[in-house]
């Protein structure tokens, strides 16, 4: 899709080829796309954007996603969070409870994965703004 | 993504998890833009099993390590 026109969502994450990946996934099911590589480049971005979902890596270095994603929500209360992590498990054990317009992936995903998590987060319904990566399975 | 030989076994299995990630989704990308009767079709999808082969004994994997 070359000029999506659904939720505004930024991803956070310091791995460029992931960024990227997200990206093309989610612009092909309608959403439009902004990037940072880390916690200080989104928190300066969030002063003058305002989008629907943030897609925060938690593994980052320097200021972790989670202290990240604590700082935005001073002063974005309402922000919906995605984060993306490599170590669910580590993050469960330390964090038990999920609030509301949150919710967690695990690396790696598929794309079908993590189009629904995010159409979830923006619209409450898993088909999303405009799904067109699910509809040609590879197996 | 360069690691050391000093790199933790936790470390390098986040490592690999998104290197699976990457050649996952990539190849489902390209496996979605491509015509049906493209030749290079069909090592797309067996570079697409293998990843998600790959990411399927990652949760093994990651247990015996932790």
């Amino acid at each position: 899709m070359e000029n999506p026109t659904g939720p505004l969502v930024l991803i956070v994450d310091d791995e460029a080829p992931i960024r990227q990946m997200e990206r093309r996934i989610l612009q092909k099911g309608g959403y439009r796309i902004m990037e940072a590589s880390g916690a200080a480049e989104a928190l300066a971005m969030l002063g003058a954007v305002n989008p629907d979902l943030l897609i925060a890596d938690l593994d980052m270095p320097g200021l972790c996603g989670e202290e990240m994603v604590r700082r935005i929500h001073a002063v974005r209360p309402n922000l919906k969070v995605l984060y993306v992590t490599a170590h669910i498990d580590r993050l469960l054990d330390a964090q038990s409870l999920v609030w509301e317009g949150e919710a967690f992936l695990d690396k790696p995903f598929t794309s079908a994965g993590l189009l629904e998590a995010v159409a979830l987060l923006c619209t409450g319904s898993i088909t999303g703004a405009r799904p067109s990566m699910t509809d040609r399975r590879t197996s | 993504m360069g690691h050391g030989a000093h790199t933790s076994e936790p470390d390098l299995i986040h490592k690999l998890k998104n290197y699976i990630c990457i050649i996952s989704g990539f190849s489902e990308l390209l496996i979605s833009e491509l015509p049906d009767d493209d030749p290079r079709r069909a090592d797309l999808v067996e570079i697409h099993k293998a990843a998600q082969a790959a990411m399927a004994i990652m949760p093994d994997l990651a247990e015996r390590v932790r």
